[in-house]
């Protein structure tokens, strides 16, 4: 079913169009809170509240023809809103880090080459050099596969802006991939 | 076309690992974007490197994403389902006209009494639940057992008449999880299965009924009249007209179709196809002469191409594919 139809459906008030957007998008919700906080009961919340929200404030709910980006954007919403309630009351406990986590496989790209520890470092490295912000729209494009208008939307920022994010982080991930390539052939002639 | 190709004669790796007709193909490796760019390639054998060098970078945006697990999912929907209970519903049809609480209550009485009297009206309460090709489904049922559909099953029930009998009616493939109560029957042309609180997943289609035990007891049926079945965790039978089979199931493991792979050993590679046709909803046609033959191996519903040299491969057969019409003719190699 096209993603304006079920809307339409959920928006007449079809019980069955709120449990199927549920089940359809549940895990991709899930997966993307995660990488806000580590506190996965949190997370769980979260969604709750924003499929109480849509079902509750449907008649008044806009039109969208991407339910994904607009689950997406609310509950990147909520999960802000959460956090920072969160740090405002209960400063003394280890307050949820608001980074955007991201793990980068080094496994795909040197598949056929022999990896050490300091290649690991290197990206690792690499990954923690980029902004949450960055983080984040790297994450929403190439995971998510959504537009650079949809990361925009979802991010509330400019198209220019979630293009730069995207942009810079490319670079910077490019460097330490000449950095790691480096590496190898430094190996490689130490070792044969 | 010609503009296509002269776009990207002056991109850098970082240009290429933003473009989305790029990464389409690095990621899906669909048929066209695979198409284009292997002419790409020929044409521009001096960016050879810069494209290897996008490719890495694609590629190296990749991680492990955090899976909750069915247990979890079916908590919190039935969490946002008891909040969707507790609040009164009170449809507003003017969002900017205010109602006094008297008329809040006169709103809610006329709902109700609306919804009376078309209950009422309207007897017949048999739900079907569909799942399309392709489409897998989870359905709870009014006493929280939940079924969940593999692709091109479908599933009826008398809603009104659920609380003296649990009973379904069942075309296709599904697990059913299912709440402790009185018995729970599911009906297939195949036969019945019965059971009390459990899990247990039911194939029933061409006449072959296929049962296996993830937890609890479940009794099989079949429609010839033979003697009942009793399963016990870890155990399944399959049914056909002429014999039963017992085999062994691991309940650690979800059920295949479940996480979307599709496990045969030595089944008729007509039915291997007819459930790749509902998981992609595509229409195989087979060479007359292989039709009698049996399959051993899997094939998962994520990836075509790849579910058809899986299948393809190790039998020496050969497929052609058209995406557009989504017509796949398999025949001898």
């Amino acid at each position: 079913m096209e993603d304006e139809e079920l809307w339409n459906m959920l928006k007449q008030g079809h019980r069955d169009a709120l449990e199927k957007i549920f089940r359809q998008y549940v895990r991709i919700l899930y997966a993307y809170g995660n990488r806000f906080t580590q506190d996965t009961a949190l997370v769980e919340d979260c969604i709750q509240d924003l499929f109480q929200e849509i079902w509750h404030k449907r008649d008044t709910l806009g039109a969208t023809d991407s339910i994904k980006r607009y689950l997406l954007g609310a509950l990147r919403y909520g999960i802000i809103r959460k956090l920072r309630q969160g740090a405002s009351f209960s400063s003394l406990q280890d307050t949820p880090s608001r980074e955007f986590q991201l793990t980068l496989s080094v496994e795909e790209v040197l598949m056929a080459e022999e990896q050490t520890q300091l290649e690991r470092t290197a990206l690792q490295n690499a990954i923690l050099k980029l902004t949450p912000r960055q983080r984040e729209a790297v994450y929403l494009r190439y995971f998510q596969q959504l537009s650079y208008d949809e990361v925009a939307k979802v991010m509330h920022i400019s198209y220019q802006a979630a293009r730069n994010l995207t942009y810079q982080s490319l670079k910077h991930l490019k460097q330490y991939l000449s950095a790691i390539r480096a590496l190898c052939i430094v190996g490689s002639t130490l070792f044969f | 076309m010609t503009n296509e190709h002269h776009r990207y004669d002056h991109y850098l790796a970082e240009d290429f690992a933003q473009d989305s007709w790029f990464i389409q193909w690095v990621k899906a490796k669909d048929q066209n974007s695979r198409a284009f760019w292997d002419k790409w390639l020929v044409e521009h054998p001096e960016k050879n490197e810069v494209i290897t060098e996008a490719r890495s970078l694609v590629q190296l945006i990749h991680s492990q994403e955090k899976e909750p697990s069915q247990a979890q999912i079916e908590r919190i929907w039935q969490q946002v389902e008891e909040g969707l209970e507790n609040q009164p519903k009170v449809v507003i049809m003017n969002p900017t006209r205010q109602y006094g609480s008297w008329q809040k209550v006169a709103i809610v009485a006329a709902g109700l009494a609306l919804f009376v009297i078309s209950f009422l009206l309207l007897r017949d309460t048999t739900r079907i639940i569909r799942s399309e090709p392709g489409q897998q489904i989870s359905y709870t049922l009014p006493d929280r057992s939940v079924v969940t559909l593999n692709a091109g099953s479908e599933i009826a029930f008398d809603a009104s008449d659920w609380e003296n009998q649990r009973r379904v009616r069942l075309v296709g493939e599904a697990f059913f999880e299912v709440e402790p109560g009185s018995r729970f029957q599911v009906v297939s042309e195949g036969g019945s299965v019965e059971v009390l609180g459990t899990s247990f997943n039911v194939y029933a289609r061409n006449e072959r009924l296929g049962v296996a035990c993830y937890s609890g007891k479940v009794k099989v049926s079949a429609t010839q009249g033979r003697a009942a079945q009793l399963l016990t965790p870890g155990s399944g039978i399959i049914v056909t007209e002429h014999e039963i089979t017992s085999f062994s199931v691991d309940i650690q493991q979800k059920v295949e179709w479940r996480t979307g792979s599709f496990i045969y050993d030595n089944v008729p590679l007509s039915e291997v196809l007819e459930e790749l046709e509902r998981q992609y909803n595509l229409e195989v046609e087979l060479h007359a002469e292989i039709q009698d033959k049996n399959y051993s191996g899997q094939f998962t519903n994520d990836d075509l191409t790849g579910a058809l040299q899986m299948i393809c491969l190790p039998m020496e057969l050969t497929y052609e594919l058209d995406s557009t019409t989504k017509k796949v003719i398999i025949r001898p190699e």
